[in-house]
């Protein structure tokens, strides 16, 4: 009788614990894709809210100490990074490494328009421009030098 | 047994309602969150595509011969939907420059509704130069206007800027 109970008492435990791992596990994965649906989300939301167009006149692109000079303007109502960790520009499909690169300000706020200055050697013609912010949206600009 | 099995499934049961909760919650936020953001994603692709500014008439003032500068007015016409020129941009012969009352003057107006115009204007040089205008709105299109100093008489005292060509267009 006394046996009985013991082992009744032990399955009880036994399954409450197993109950329980079953349950913790749930919340755990439950709540990691709770997190990642939320963070994906986030960007998702973030991507279509963040817009930008380089705005130059495509015939006259001004150059400042050997640079050509590129405006920027935000006209998402996303903040923008605007850096050499979060901007990438290519110039005719090269990369133009972030040392040749001056990006003020940091930050573009909605409206604003910031100066993207590119050190390359460029040949009178056509040329194209790609610039890339950290969601990875992407603008081309196609202008003409000399 | 059968009260170890109750307690078992009640504790998954209550384990699944609140993940269940916790899934909801979190889909339910995010949807609302992209569904906001598409909304905004939709109002602003209208908004590029209806929007378009057109040269309507210019005017200039040409203080004599004995200057060598004059002003030269854009009467600019909202033919598209309504624009906010506070937060436009200005790209004159390619530099960006900020309206300052006496070399790039834009008149006030929060806002340009359908129809309505506005006046802008600019000094230039009596240089045979072509000159520019880029008018950059809050849509990423632009408005561009290209003009020069045309002198009327040989011995340039009398002469007008001509209008060479006007683009709108978006990046």
């Amino acid at each position: 009788m006394a046996s009985s109970v013991v082992s009744e008492l032990i399955l009880f435990i036994v399954s409450l614990l197993v109950a329980g791992t079953v349950a913790g596990g749930l919340y755990v994965v439950t709540q990691d894709l709770a997190d990642s649906i939320s963070y994906k989300g986030a960007l998702i939301a973030q991507n279509l809210k963040l817009d930008f167009a380089i705005i130059n006149d495509p015939e006259i692109i001004p150059t400042s100490n050997g640079a050509y000079v590129f405006y920027v303007k935000n006209i998402g109502y996303e903040k923008i990074h605007f850096d050499t960790e979060n901007v990438v520009v290519f110039v005719d499909g090269s990369l133009i490494p972030p040392s040749n690169l001056t990006l003020t300000p940091s930050i573009l706020y909605p409206h604003e328009v910031g100066e993207l200055r590119v050190s390359t050697n460029l040949t009178s013609g056509y040329h194209r421009i790609v610039v890339v912010v950290e969601t990875g949206e992407q603008r081309e600009f196609i202008f003409k030098v000399g | 047994m059968g009260l170890s099995i109750s307690a078992s499934f009640a504790i998954i049961f209550m384990a699944s309602i609140i993940a269940f909760g916790t899934l909801y919650t979190s889909l339910e936020n995010t949807y609302n969150s992209i569904s906001d953001s598409v909304d905004s994603y939709k109002n602003a692709l209208i908004k590029r595509e209806t929007s378009r500014l057109a040269l309507n008439s210019t005017s200039y003032d040409d203080p004599g011969s004995n200057f060598t500068i004059y002003t030269i007015t854009f009467n600019i016409t909202n033919q598209g939907s309504t624009l906010s020129p506070k937060y436009w941009n200005f790209i004159r012969d390619g530099r960006l420059k900020e309206p300052d009352d006496s070399t790039l003057i834009v008149e006030d107006k929060e806002y340009l509704l359908p129809g309505e115009s506005i006046l802008i204007s600019t000094t230039e040089i009596k240089d045979s130069d072509t000159h520019t205008l880029t008018i950059a709105t809050e849509t990423g299109c632009s408005l561009k206007i290209e003009w020069e100093w045309r002198w009327l008489d040989q011995n340039q005292t009398i002469g007008e800027p001509v209008i060479t060509a006007t683009a709108w267009y978006c990046t």
